[in-house]
């Protein structure tokens, strides 16, 4: 069974962005709200809520995608495999700020904050880690445990296309699901 | 099986690592004559500048190459031939090889100026340069720099950082003349006109370097009049590193030719990084684009080529996103007006101190380039990338492009899918 | 929720008991809920949503990078200061409604229109209705009620520049709020015009919002309370001191048992009279039972139990598991604090809510609708359904889990003076002494965020070790009765000097004052110290806290104290993180505005040190022993 990954149903997403206030929250310092918020350097989410037709709302965040483009362009190798399994994480004490990484990522996931574990750096690259902290103790990641409609889950991604598969088998048996 | 590769920076790193993915048994040999300490060579510019210790551009340790089981040969490679499947050190070793990847590069373009000082021209590309440039750094002190590509930029803004006022002599009209269009060009120009401790000198170009008398060094410009100087140095651009491959056969051109899988004219040989001449997405042309995401790319497809994985080649493209004067300037694909003939220039109405200029090739975005513009680069290059349709984008967006969101969409094939059932 | 140990949810036996009960017969409680809540949205724990008008729903995004202001152009803190203003007039408006049904019942025994109800302490009745100016002499006891009733009316319209009671408030407050523009002109006034504040496009200004929201408050503490609570005595009795029981010990397996719940005695002292009936005792007999048991929950628990000694069954989060005891037949209801789930849980058992004011029904719950006119009728009618429902009841799923504990009770104003001789001088010498530091009032909710009855238990443990006495109110009471603190013995618990008063006098270190219109009675206490004193309230050596406080209602009474001039320390944090300049000026600012603050502690040991600071700053500051 492959490793479990977040899975986004954009067409359940409410755009209430409780995810990432919960993904801001949960890459602080203190890690609750109410003291999250007076940090010196705030946190910043990882996920973000684009909006799209009729304003529907679309949940938008990082793939960790192998090979990674924004890993290859990375020329400090900052952005490293080495971390967590099967993630791609930034590592902000070798991040120069200069923006190849953002260039080369095709969904636009990356953005640029001064971050608080490398604060003399005007900016760093700032992208989804896939809460691998919270992972490693049982937790599952923030943005997952914040989302009350179910757009964002963490599950093997083959039993999520099962259930696509699924829903095709209805949908060409002309049964809605 | 036995895979060499030639070159071990950004090309040849990233092949190394890949070929081991592909292959966990075969031997890999990398040919390069320094390939320690294991650094990236584009941080140079942020040591000169001071917003980097120069230790800090080491990336990785010897043990990159034990890990992987990658056996080092630490020499120059000399000579090439194909029909025997040999490679020729510079020390006259031979060394047999199953597949050959060619990743030794380019070097600086030297400058065509005479003089007996000429020899203490300064380039910008390793290490050696940098320590060479540092070694001649005095703050206080004059420097010219020759060349207005980016190269040029960078060592001109370090140089300021480091305390010495410099002249920049670039040959063309307006700097970044290759990277930009006119309009972001001449604006770069006139920042760095006002900019205090830099002479923008255009059209000009340097005849000789001389001992200087109140300086080192004294350059004569093609103008008439001369500078005193502390240092010289140049970015003229590169040239991929043919000179020894000249003998052995393989089609080439500025570089090495590759077709989409990255073969050279001999299919045991691939090449990839700034010696690779291959396939470029917007003028379906083959191109040499020097950039690091180009090299790390190439070599990792020319990699899996090598390994028997049938891994095609998306093409070469141009691409530059960096800070300017505060701002955030970026291009991509074909935005000078050398390669921009016959195209439709589409500037659109920013928010205001923005500009973003798209380049359509009948009904295909070709190229763009941009200043503080509300798309970032990667939306830009990858609407390029897959040939964005002029008629997907929606009119009021090139009036008033605030967001990159109709760059973005690849139509409503996705959103069927999501919604499917 | 099924791997929490018992313990993490409640210190109470009785409570643990019922919660496992309530997982094997199936039911769910606000725990439940709760934990199918997580997480909360953060937004609203900041206070930083607006629903107030369909330009929205906004948010102002804490970490920067999203919204900044709604659409109206309103900022983090003015959504955060509406937010609360309206939280304020709402706990305002519920007590105050409370009051009025009070005044409306005065009226109609005043104006003879009901025979269920009477004056049952003339004596306080006429020495009001002096205090707030009337000239009841000679006058008959009904043509005062009215007097006094149409006197009382006036509160809450727009007609007087003040309420009745400012006069308890000492002088030098009541400059202050003058000065400040927040005395309590009226109480519907005021909460109409925070509504009116609050809407999109009037009050923009956040200390602006907050100032009017203590005065509402004050139109509560000083006014809608305080005539619910006197009123009350005047109507049902003036309490003295007496002894009763606690937890879910007090219902009788063999007994008919209903549970009064909700605020105000209307309805309770009515039920009270129904159960004695000899013709309903019968008939509860005849249908197998010993007798009939009335117990209490939350605050009109409190009112009977202060009035009439009747026992209390448990406070907020044991509403739910005491129907889940099997044991009871009727929980009659009126108003506030009923959680909805009541009427799901009492319907896996044999039980029955009854609900009896038009104001407030509950969809799948048994209406009786009481008036001044039909109340005993009524209340007969309630008992008469438990009686029916003793006979379905499945005596195989009973389970009361524990023996009820011992408390005293009845501490009120008047009979606290009585006890001290008449006056509060006895008070003041011991305080001046040192022998009592000071006094704490321990006041509020249960909250299922916290373990239950922990935070509300152990600051009372903290507070008495340090010689402060400490008056307790709501579901507080049942904190602490349960935990012995409500008898003299627990004098042994208390520091030196506190314990030597109390067993001189034979009374416990922590005093049952009532339900939370009656943290009234408390107002009223300060007031008459600092006048005694000649002090404001802010100088005393006195302090509040809410350890567990969950409703909009006990975010007012803070309120209402803190703009007294009382430091109140908060157990959980109200919803106004989001902005900084409310926050500041909760926590800091208004000490120089009012001369006290509200604090942010849950924790017992490190809330009680905030307490003791305090007392001890304005000890000195009096020239007493620190």
């Amino acid at each position: 069974m492959l490793k479990k990954t977040v899975i986004v149903r954009p067409e359940l997403c409410v755009g209430c962005m409780q995810c990432m206030i919960r993904c801001a929250e949960a890459h602080s310092r203190t890690k609750t709200l109410a003291s999250a918020i007076r940090e010196e350097i705030l946190a910043k989410p990882r996920i973000h809520i684009g909006v799209g037709p009729e304003l529907k709302p679309f949940p938008n965040k990082c793939r960790h995608c192998e090979p990674a483009p924004c890993q290859e362009a990375c020329m400090p190798w900052a952005i490293r495999s080495d971390i967590a399994e099967g993630l791609k994480i930034v590592d902000p004490a070798r991040c120069i700020g200069c923006g190849m990484c953002a260039m080369a990522c095709p969904y636009y996931v990356i953005r640029y904050y001064r971050d608080a574990n490398a604060p003399e750096r005007p900016g760093v690259a700032v992208k989804c880690d896939g809460c691998h902290e919270r992972v490693a103790v049982g937790l599952v990641p923030a943005c997952v445990e914040a989302c009350k409609v179910g757009a964002l889950t963490f599950e093997d991604v083959n039993l999520y296309l099962k259930e696509g598969t699924n829903r095709l088998a209805n949908a060409a048996y002309g049964v809605r699901s | 099986m036995r895979y060499v590769v030639v070159g071990l920076h950004a090309a040849g790193r990233s092949a190394c690592a890949w070929l081991r993915k592909a292959d966990k048994t075969a031997e890999i040999v990398g040919v390069d004559p320094a390939p320690m300490p294991l650094y990236s060579r584009p941080l140079i510019s942020y040591a000169l500048a001071g917003e980097m210790a120069p230790e800090a551009m080491t990336v990785a340790g010897e043990d990159f190459w034990t890990n992987l089981g990658v056996r080092l040969v630490k020499e120059k490679a000399a000579f090439l031939d194909p029909e025997r499947g040999k490679l020729t050190l510079a020390s006259g070793e031979e060394l047999a090889y199953d597949r050959l990847l060619l990743a030794c590069g380019a070097r600086p373009r030297s400058v065509e100026a005479g003089g007996s000082m000429s020899g203490e021209i300064c380039f910008f590309r390793a290490r050696h340069d940098l320590d060479r440039i540092l070694a001649r750094v005095n703050p206080g002190g004059i420097a010219a720099v020759l060349g207005g590509g980016l190269v040029g930029f960078k060592l001109t803004m370090g140089l300021l950082k480091r305390g010495m006022t410099v002249t920049l002599i670039v040959a063309s009209p307006r700097p970044l003349s290759l990277n930009v269009d006119e309009h972001v060009g001449s604006w770069v120009g006139g920042r760095l006109a006002n900019t205090p401790g830099v002479t923008l000198l255009t059209s000009t170009s340097v005849t000789s370097v001389e001992k200087g008398t109140s300086h080192p060094l004294r350059v004569a410009l093609d103008k008439g009049g001369s500078l005193e100087v502390d240092l010289v140095a140049a970015g003229k651009g590169v040239v991929p590193e043919t000179g020894w491959l000249s003998g052995s056969g393989l089609e080439l051109d500025y570089g090495i030719l590759a077709d989409h899988f990255l073969r050279t004219s001999d299919e045991r040989i691939h090449v990839a990084g700034d010696l690779a001449q291959a396939p470029d997405v917007v003028s379906g042309d083959r191109q040499v684009n020097a950039i690091w995401p180009m090299a790390v790319e190439q070599g990792r497809v020319a990699a899996l080529n090598m390994a028997g994985v049938r891994t095609p080649y998306g093409g070469t493209m141009a691409m530059n996103s960096i800070p300017v004067f505060g701002s955030q300037m970026i291009s991509v694909g074909a935005v000078n007006p050398a390669l921009t003939k016959g195209c439709d220039l589409v500037t659109a109405d920013g928010p205001r101190g923005s500009y973003l200029k798209l380049v359509f090739r009948g009904d295909r975005l070709v190229g763009a380039v941009g200043l503080d513009a509300p798309p970032r680069l990667g939306e830009l290059a990858f609407a390029v990338r897959r040939g964005l349709r002029r008629r997907d984008l929606p009119d009021w967006w090139l009036h008033n492009p605030k967001s990159a969101a109709p760059l973005a969409a690849p139509g409503p094939s996705l959103a069927r899918n999501a919604f499917l059932g | 929720m099924a791997k929490k140990d018992l313990s993490e949810f409640s210190i109470c036996k009785d409570a643990q008991a019922m919660i496992a009960k309530a997982r094997e017969d199936g039911v769910e409680t606000a725990w439940d809920r709760l934990q199918e809540q997580q997480p909360q949205c953060g937004f609203c724990e900041l206070g930083l949503s607006c629903r107030n008008c369909i330009m929205g729903p906004c948010r102002i995004d804490p970490f920067g990078d999203g919204p900044k202001l709604g659409v109206c152009g309103a900022d983090a803190d003015v959504i955060v200061a509406r937010n609360f203003g309206r939280m304020i007039a709402a706990g305002a408006a519920s007590h105050s409604d409370h009051g009025r049904d009070l005044v409306e019942t005065l009226h109609a025994v005043g104006s003879g229109t009901t025979t269920d109800y009477a004056v049952r302490d003339e004596a306080k009745l006429r020495r009001i209705a002096g205090e707030v100016g009337l000239d009841e002499s000679g006058k008959g006891v009904n043509a005062v009620a009215l007097a006094l009733a149409n006197h009382f009316y006036e509160d809450f319209g727009c007609r007087r520049s003040s309420v009745s009671f400012i006069g308890r408030v000492p002088a030098k407050r009541r400059e202050l709020w003058d000065k400040l523009d927040i005395t309590p002109r009226a109480i519907d006034r005021e909460v109409v015009e925070m509504m009116h504040r609050t809407h999109m496009g009037v009050d923009n200004d956040a200390v602006n919002l907050c100032l009017h929201a203590a005065r509402v408050s004050l139109a509560d503490g000083w006014a809608g309370s305080m005539i619910a609570t006197e009123v009350s005595d005047i109507l049902f009795g003036t309490p003295v001191p007496r002894t009763s029981t606690v937890n879910l010990g007090v219902l009788k397996a063999d007994h008919v048992n209903i549970l009064v719940h909700g605020h105000s005695p209307i309805v309770s002292e009515m039920i009270l009279a129904a159960v004695h009936d000899p013709g309903l005792l019968a008939k509860a007999k005849a249908a197998g039972a010993q007798g009939i048991n009335l117990a209490g929950l939350c605050c009109t628990g409190n009112e009977l139990l202060m009035r009439q000694g009747i026992p209390m069954a448990g406070n907020h989060l044991m509403t739910e598991l005491a129907l889940v005891t099997g044991a009871v037949e009727v929980v009659v209801v009126d108003y506030q604090c009923i959680m909805p789930s009541l009427v799901t849980v009492a319907g896996c058992y044999h039980s029955r809510i009854v609900t009896t004011s038009p104001k407030a029904k509950f969809t799948g719950a048994t209406h009786i609708e009481f008036n001044v006119r039909n109340a005993r009728q009524k209340a007969v009618e309630v008992v008469e359904l438990a009686i029916e429902r003793f006979k379905a009841r499945d005596q195989g799923r009973v389970d009361v889990p524990v023996e009820p504990v011992d408390i005293m009770t009845g501490f009120s104003n008047e009979a606290v003076l009585a006890a001290l001789g008449g006056t509060a001088a006895p008070l003041i010498d011991a305080i001046k002494a040192g022998k009592i530091r000071g006094a704490v009032a321990v006041v509020g909710c249960n909250n299922p965020k916290v373990k239950q009855d922990y935070q509300n238990s152990n600051l009372i443990r903290e507070c008495i070790k340090r010689d402060l006495l400490v008056l307790v109110t709501g579901c507080v009471t049942v904190s602490a009765g349960k935990q012995g603190l409500l008898m003299p013995s627990a004098a042994d618990l208390a520091g030196p000097g506190l314990s030597e008063v109390c067993k001189a006098l034979g009374i416990p270190p922590v005093l049952h004052v009532g339900s939370c219109v009656d943290n009234a009675r408390i107002m009223q206490l300060c007031g008459m110290l600092a006048t005694a004193l000649g002090v404001d309230i802010s100088d005393l050596p006195v302090a509040a806290a809410a350890p567990e406080w969950y409703s909009e209602k006990a975010a007012t009474i803070g309120l209402y104290a803190v703009a007294s001039g009382v430091f109140t320390v908060l157990g959980l944090a109200p919803p106004i993180l989001g902005s900084k300049v409310v926050t500041d000026l909760a926590v800091s600012g208004l000490e120089g505005v009012v001369g006290a603050t509200f604090a942010v502690e849950g924790d017992p040991v490190k809330a009680a040190e905030l307490i003791d600071a305090r007392i001890r700053a304005k000890r000195t500051a009096l020239g007493l022993t620190p």
